[in-house]
């Protein structure tokens, strides 16, 4: 704790770019997995594949494929988001399409027997509902995310885990306490909030 | 339908020009009782006012009162209430035809036997061509001016309930119509009848 009683502003700092760095990396997961989780809620044929080529990707050891992108990219910012937007694809993916696939039938029926578009039907009645679903996917990529964004500081320089990275090569078991301790908060605090979202979200 | 070739027009549009109602009744979970009623106007592109206007309108036609019933969510409505709001949303936009497909199928027989009331009341005030999809023969004889019996995909016979009953044109019609309480038929169809003829 001493660390973070000497140190306030530059723990702050960290924190502030390691929700920088999260929240960036979910919008864009988010941009990605929505239209492929919409996919496969479309296609059930093709679902288990798309779905099983996302998993694959998700059990690759989060150092290996940072090493990997850090060979494609070079050193910074560039590979963690990479490493965060691929991780989280499994997640939100998997979620948009269960959310998708529990509408009941009877009411996508009823709304194309109303003349709704697909697009219609999709923006007014699926994702409405799916919603409190993929919130769901969401929180759990969310802190996943804060947990794998720590490796930023071992290949970019960003987030918290600077201070962990810094305090494994100085020794300095406070830094790393500090490190560790304001991941861990940011983690439950965006859990909390996502928690509240989806119940907002069922209604 | 109105002397124009369906096949020839563009389904959505189409479908938004007959009211659809389904055994399953698939009101939309995620909207309110009111949002329900005016799905089709406001895809038609309704101001707010008038469709407010419509849905109140509606909601009294099928028996439920406005005030209470508005901002309700679908699942705090019974079987048949939730029928009520299906076939209140298929008519909101006064639609040239109405389909049913055997819309009172999940209900109870006294809720069904007064939603079948109903129904010819509201078709009769909307004097709208319905539609009406059903595997009950006295379902059909109860509502029908006219019946089609189809048959995997083939027509059996048209006609009046009574020219159903009296003279069926194929062995399968007249296994359909004189299965169950004849007695009753014949009577209920033949006052039925009278009460056509002026």
């Amino acid at each position: 704790m001493k660390y973070l009683v000497t140190h306030p502003w530059r723990v702050a700092a960290l924190t502030a770019s390691h929700v920088e760095l999260v929240a960036a990396a979910l919008a864009v997961a988010l941009l990605v997995a929505v239209p492929l989780g919409v996919v496969a809620a479309r296609n059930p044929r093709i679902a288990p594949w798309l779905l099983g080529a996302l998993g694959a990707i998700y059990t690759i050891p989060s150092l290996a494929l940072l090493a990997m992108l850090v060979q494609a990219f070079g050193l910074g910012f560039t590979p963690i988001f990479v490493a965060l937007v691929v991780y989280a694809q499994f997640m939100l993916a998997r979620n948009v399409a269960a959310g998708i696939a529990e509408v009941d039938p009877a009411q996508v029926d009823a709304a194309r027997g109303l003349g709704m578009s697909p697009a219609q039907i999709l923006a007014r009645i699926e994702f409405p509902q799916a919603l409190p679903v993929v919130i769901g996917g969401v929180r759990i990529a969310a802190i996943a995310m804060i947990a794998i964004a720590t490796l930023g500081g071992y290949v970019g320089g960003v987030g918290l885990g600077v201070l962990i990275f810094n305090g494994l090569t100085l020794h300095q078991l406070p830094m790393i306490l500090a490190g560790s301790i304001a991941a861990s908060a940011l983690a439950i605090a965006v859990d909390a909030a996502l928690r509240l979202a989806e119940r907002q979200a069922r209604g | 339908m109105d002397e124009t070739d369906v096949t020839q027009l563009d389904a959505v549009q189409l479908r938004r020009s007959i009211g659809y109602v389904i055994q399953a009744v698939g009101l939309f979970a995620n909207m309110t009782v009111a949002q329900n009623v005016g799905v089709v106007p406001s895809l038609l592109g309704w101001n707010r006012r008038d469709v407010d206007a419509r849905v109140d309108e509606l909601l009294q036609l099928v028996g439920l009162d406005p005030t209470t019933y508005r901002a309700r969510r679908p699942s705090a409505l019974s079987g048949g209430e939730a029928q009520r709001i299906g076939v209140a949303r298929a008519i909101a936009a006064r639609p040239r035809a109405l389909l049913m497909d055997e819309p009172f199928g999940a209900v109870d027989v006294v809720v069904r036997s007064a939603l079948q009331r109903e129904l010819v009341r509201i078709v009769g005030e909307l004097h709208t061509t319905t539609m009406f999809v059903t595997h009950d023969v006295d379902e059909a004889f109860r509502l029908a001016d006219r019946i089609v019996v189809m048959r995997q995909g083939q027509v059996e016979q048209s006609g009046t309930p009574f020219e159903l009953f009296d003279s069926p044109a194929t062995p399968y019609v007249r296994d359909l119509v004189h299965a169950g309480d004849n007695v009753f038929r014949r009577y209920f169809l033949r006052g039925r009848e009278l009460l056509r003829t002026p």
